[in-house]
């Protein structure tokens, strides 16, 4: 047996974590068969303002369908990626506050006593998390990552910051103050544990579950940084691009853009597996020519040609930067596969009408993964089909073998 | 029949939907209080006669299955439920009017029955739970107990509202980012209070913008004048000022004084501007405002002293001028003219600065030893867990320590963990509450604690504690006597941005964008003012203890002169607020016609009548609207011209689901529909016309008139705001109970239910007894039963 088994490398090591494959450990099947070598990814973007319907969905559905105004825009990559329409989530009304249930399709955010469940990345990365140096990314303006016990993740909103995570390395010097840090940071926190410990016994039952979730959260953080600490040691992937800048707020397009490129390194460099991108839309005029009205606004358009015309741009605008990130990611090569193919982008919004705050009838696209791609899934707009299925789907693909998502159980018909 | 089935439950059916997802996650086993036998015994009958028929097994209208349901009211779902039962009946709203009707004496003898058994469960089941300090009480927490001003909101995740605010418990969850969050907020702050080495020197230099701009000298947008280079436009929340001190960065993080000159040109009016202090860095700016300011034809100096970060710069921003000046020879155009700045820094008011002498005293850190580290943890814990504290609890970190200096790190270093460890441990973080049966009074310390958070979002200070050790805080005249201490000391804004700021949404600002074609006079000084407003509303309110009754309507309000001119009020100048008698019949007055409120409630560019009448029940009526049943497609908005917002609406309220709740939504928001977007008065609507498709162009055009008429629920009729007002007052106990109730669910940081309503109600008959002014329900709430209660 020459191939070191991962697990009981690190067992031996006294450590229950993953540390970057390493050759000698990589099988050597896997060698062999060079596209299984290129890992499978997933990134979930939400638009949370979301898509004029007409401009998205295409008339047909199947095979051969008419592009619509928007996926016109794609039409290149015709093959690469699938449409959905009538689907959503099951429960999940509330208008703005939908996208706290868009990943995880938790019924009724707007709720006074609404409590989040876990996103489908946050769920996969418990499973997969310890391959990258990052488990997962949440990105963007607005959070689609939430924790097991519901808490929101906060997302990284500057693309040049995320940058730098991904890939500056510290000085020797750096890297060893990190290092302590890291140490001293796991005894502070079993200290606190200790301290915790001490509360537990003088508490009811609904502190206990309060004192649950800080003890997991300990837990979970001191494991975290014992995975920093190994991944510390290891230099961060170096890549021949030049450190972005982010562009300004209102530079929608520029900001997506940004956000996608070093969405597409730090899959490339298989820093992580998962990303979420949360977008943008509240309080700003977008940098657009034509656009004079704030986004937000314009999605109120109640049918005015003249908001409507202007929120077409920002659609279009938005529609063009992500096809510009498929063809980037369908044009990079990746342990012998293109990158593309290895991930599976979903691109949708929480509001299927932004303009009545409806959140039935989602714009759902899913590219790239493996799928065979190329149809419109129509599903009946008045009875949506459960978007949860997809997730179920996806997870699949991803390697996660679930039965079901959020209390939906089953796969996506007719999605292969 | 199939009228009845139709109207009570639509309402129900969408609340089970709520109360099924709650229950899920309802913990287990809280107390659980089991009604008493003689409730089935005697309700039983009641709802068997009048109830059942609808609400049985088969038919289940509205979701509601009474054969079900049983007589037990724990737990949250059936608390909730039964809560709502009794709500439509004590109303009068069930059973229908269509069918059998009870007596009156059976009614009242039947809610008779079940209020105590629910207010009971409900008690049981909302004891106040440990919570953890949000991101504002935890920085507040840090600044009191450290002396230290240093930004760490942004270093932890946002906090999640429940019921309407932040500081709710049961919405503060723990989480690893969280956790992650607090180490490095706790590390920074450590860091920020201790200081190693000689005092950096202060100095002084001076730093004019003459480089980034004389280019431009002359060509519109800048001119030199008397030694000043004036700005004549505007950039409205932009991040970037060629106006700055950018050629001399700040040399080191500290705080410094900036003194430089100002002065208005060609402007019959003081003109204002506003300075930040920005921080460039790679990955961009950083900014905060320092201040917003006005300035005459007389050249006035003026000083402004802050935290800086190394490197960081001032810049200036003119206000209301306009964007971009096409300069025509012999026009005049107005500017501000800025000066060169004197920076003066960084200043200390000792060496060493108050936070470390008060975190080390006068060690000599290079000779520190695990005894110094002892003394320090033992003056620090009891501070910072906000009570004694026992020997073993030092020890805990004091071992971090020991470890640490074993290990051959420095005293500095391994003391540095030690206190660091100490704010991550739940001790700090979490307002402990020792665990007590319910509606047993709290200790005295927790009771300073529960004090200070609630009116000053930050621990309690050493009065307080001092007066909880003696063990004297608890007496009613204490009590009233701390309250007015508290609000007369400048910690109480706190109570007045987290409280009003969420009441009335004030943070929610900035999030829509009104159309600059319709509305060109909105800029950033209306949005700041408009803040301004309605804070100084409830601070005015709280501090001169005016009538709560004021917040629905008033014959005063609180204005500066972009204000006033918003809402044409004549003899408002300047840029302080300050409180103004309004005209008789203004629409102005109380909070609704508030121009922050307006904007809040409106969509960027149109108005809802939905959106306002919502809000108006659910912040001022005390009546939250459910969301509208599943399966029903929301009006799409059409604002084409053809169907008006009111025809939509009065097709909807043509259907009896939509009907039960749009009937008291609509009427609210119709009388709100004389204010534009950015909260100004308007007879008629505004709208776009293109004139140009190729081009954008377009004009504005005048569309239909405002129809502000309408209806109550009850069938009181108004012709606009004013007498809408006049009505709303008619309702002002439905308004006080509703405002009591939010400020107690602030100050416990729970959700209020049932069980709190006697208590609401005591604090609301105490308030009119007392004058009916806000500091008196504020001392109300304080004084009440559940207030000092688990």
């Amino acid at each position: 047996m020459n191939v070191l088994s991962r697990r009981k490398f690190l067992r031996g090591a006294g450590v229950a974590l993953a540390l970057p494959m390493l050759e000698a450990m990589r099988p050597v099947r896997l060698l062999a068969a060079a596209a299984d070598s290129s890992p499978a990814r997933l990134v979930a973007i939400n638009i949370p303002l979301g898509f004029i319907a007409e401009n998205f969905f295409p008339q047909q559905t199947g095979r051969g369908y008419t592009a619509s105004t928007y996926l016109k825009q794609g039409e290149a990559l015709r093959d690469r990626f699938t449409v959905f329409s009538g689907t959503s989530h099951p429960g999940v009304d509330g208008g703005h506050s939908a996208e706290k249930s868009f990943l995880t399709a938790a019924p009724s955010p707007g709720a006074r006593t609404f409590q989040n469940t876990i996103s489908l990345d946050q769920f996969l990365a418990e499973k997969t998390g310890d391959e990258t140096r990052f488990a997962a990314l949440a990105l963007g303006d607005r959070t689609l990552s939430w924790s097991a016990n519901g808490v929101a993740i906060p997302a990284e909103a500057s693309p040049a910051k995320t940058f730098g995570r991904l890939f500056f390395n510290g000085s020797a010097g750096e890297v060893a103050a990190l290092e302590r840090d890291l140490q001293d940071g796991q005894s502070i926190l079993d200290t606190v544990t200790g301290d915790a410990k001490a509360i537990q016994r003088r508490v009811g039952p609904a502190d206990r579950d309060k004192l649950d979730q800080f003890f997991t959260a300990v837990r979970e953080t001191e494991r975290r940084l014992k995975k920093n600490e190994l991944w510390n040691r290891t230099p961060k992937p170096q890549v021949q691009v030049k450190p972005p800048r982010d562009p300004a707020g209102a530079d929608l397009a520029g900001r997506l853009r940004a956000h996608f490129d070093v969405m597409r390194l730090a899959l490339e460099t298989d820093s992580t597996r998962l990303i979420t991108y949360g977008g943008t839309g509240y309080g700003t005029v977008p940098l657009i020519p034509g656009v004079q009205l704030g986004y937000h606004g314009l999605s109120h358009h109640g049918k005015n040609p003249d908001m409507l015309k202007q929120l077409e741009l920002i659609e279009k605008a938005t529609i063009e930067a992500f096809f510009e990130f498929l063809t980037g990611l369908a044009a990079t090569n990746n342990g012998g596969a293109n990158l593309l193919d290895r991930t599976q982008v979903l691109l949708g919004s929480n509001l299927g009408n932004a303009s009545g705050h409806l959140t039935t009838n989602l714009p759902i696209l899913l590219a790239g993964g493996g799928y065979k791609h190329g149809s419109h899934l129509g599903f009946d707009a008045r009875n949506n089909y459960p978007l949860p299925k997809l997730f179920v789907s996806m997870a699949q693909r991803f390697g996660v073998e679930i039965e079901s998502f959020a209390g939906t159980a089953g796969t996506m018909t007719g999605l292969e | 029949m199939f009228r009845r089935r139709q109207s009570f439950p639509q309402i129900v059916a969408t609340a089970m939907l709520l109360f099924t997802a709650c229950l899920a996650t309802a913990p287990d086993g809280v107390d659980a209080v089991e009604s008493p036998a003689t409730v089935e015994t005697e309700a039983g009958p009641y709802l068997r006669k009048y109830c059942v028929e609808c609400h049985d097994a088969a038919s289940k209208s509205g979701g509601l299955n009474l054969e079900q349901l049983g007589y037990s009211m724990a737990g949250r779902a059936a608390t909730e439920l039964w809560t709502r039962i009794y709500d439509r009946i004590d109303r009068g709203e069930m059973p229908p009017p269509d069918g059998t009707r009870p007596t009156a004496a059976e009614t009242t003898a039947f809610l008779g029955t079940i209020r105590p058994a629910l207010a009971a469960a409900d008690r049981a089941g909302r004891e106040v739970v440990q919570r953890r300090l949000n991101r504002v009480e935890y920085q507040n927490t840090i600044r009191d107990l450290l002396a230290i001003d240093v930004d760490l909101i942004r270093l932890l995740p946002e906090d999640q509202q429940a019921g309407g605010f932040d500081n709710n418990g049961e919405a503060l969850a723990v989480s690893t980012e969280q956790m992650q969050g607090y180490l490095e907020a706790a590390r920074r702050a450590i860091d920020e209070a201790i200081v190693e080495g000689e005092r950096p020197k202060t100095e002084t230099f001076q730093v004019d913008s003459v480089r980034e701009t004389k280019q431009y000298f002359g060509q519109g947008t800048y001119d030199y004048v008397d030694g000043r280079v004036v700005l004549h436009t505007s950039a409205d929340n932009a991040d970037y000022s060629k106006i700055s001190t950018r050629d001399k960065k700040v040399p080191v993080r500290g705080t410094y004084r900036f003194r430089f000159q100002a002065v208005a040109h060609d402007s019959p009016v003081p003109l204002s501007f506003t300075v930040t202090a920005a921080l460039f860095a790679p990955q961009g700016v950083s900014q905060r405002n320092v201040g917003y300011f006005e300035v005459g034809a007389v050249p006035q100096t003026f000083e402004i002293e802050t935290t800086m970060e190394k490197g960081g710069v001032l810049q200036f921003f003119a206000l209301g001028l306009p964007t971009y000046i096409k300069k025509k020879p012999d026009v005049v155009y107005p500017g501000v003219g800025f000066g060169e700045v004197e920076v003066t820094g960084p200043l200390y008011e000792q060496w060493p600065p108050e936070c470390h002498a008060r975190l080390l005293g006068d060690l000599d850190l290079k000779t520190g030893t695990l005894d110094d580290a002892r003394a320090i943890l033992e003056r620090f814990v009891p501070r910072a867990f906000r009570r004694p504290t026992s020997e073993a609890e030092i020890a805990r970190y004091l071992d971090l320590v020991a470890t640490r200096l074993a290990a051959g790190r420095t005293f500095v270093e391994s003391i540095q963990v030690g206190l660091v460890g100490v704010l991550c441990s739940p001790h700090f973080l979490y307002l402990n509450e020792d665990r007590l049966p319910a509606g047993e009074r709290v200790s005295d310390l927790e009771l300073a604690s529960r004090l200070s958070y609630f009116l000053w979002s930050a621990p309690p200070d050493q009065p307080l504690v001092d007066l909880a050790n003696e063990k004297r805080l608890g007496s009613p005249e204490m009590l009233r006597g701390q309250v007015e201490r508290m609000l007369a000391d400048p910690k109480s804004e706190a109570f007045v941005k987290n409280f009003a700021g969420q009441w009335l949404r004030l943070r929610q600002i900035g999030e829509t964008v009104p159309d600059a074609r319709l509305y060109p006079k909105f800029d950033e000084l209306l949005q700041e003012s408009m803040i301004w407003e309605s804070e100084g509303f409830f601070r005015e309110m709280l501090q001169a203890d005016v009538s709560i009754d004021d917040l629905l309507d008033s014959d005063w309000a609180m204005l500066n002169e972009r204000l006033a001119t918003h809402y044409r009020i004549e003899g408002v100048t300047g840029i302080k607020l300050r409180r103004v008698s309004l005209p008789k019949e203004s629409v102005r007055g109380g909070v609704l016609t508030q121009a922050a409120v307006l904007k809040v409630t409106a969509n960027g560019t149109t108005t809802s009548p939905v959106t306002r009448g919502v809000w108006v029940l659910e912040n001022i009526l005390g009546r939250p609207t459910p969301p509208p049943p599943p399966n029903t497609a929301g009006i799409e908005p059409d604002i084409r011209g053809a169907v008006t917002v009111r025809e939509q609406l009065a097709k909807h309220r043509s259907v009896e689901s939509c009907n039960v709740c749009h009937k008291s939504i609509d009427p609210p928001g119709f009388a709100l529909e004389s204010f534009d977007p950015t909260g100004a008065f308007r007879e008629t609507y505004l709208r776009w016309k293109v004139t140009n498709a190729e081009h954008n162009w377009g004009s504005v055009e005048k569309g239909a008139a405002v129809d502000s008429t309408g209806q109550t629920e009850s069938g009181q009729r108004f012709a606009d705001i004013r007498e809408f007002k006049r009505l709303l007052l008619v309702r002002r106990d439905d308004f006080a109970r509703c405002l009591a109730e939010k400020i107690l669910a602030y100050a416990l940081g729970r959700e209020t239910g049932f069980g709190d309503r006697d208590s609401i109600a005591e604090a609301v008959r105490r308030t009119r007894a007392g004058g009916g002014g806000l500091r008196t329900l504020v001392q109300a709430i304080v004084a009440s039963e559940t207030f000092a209660q688990r």
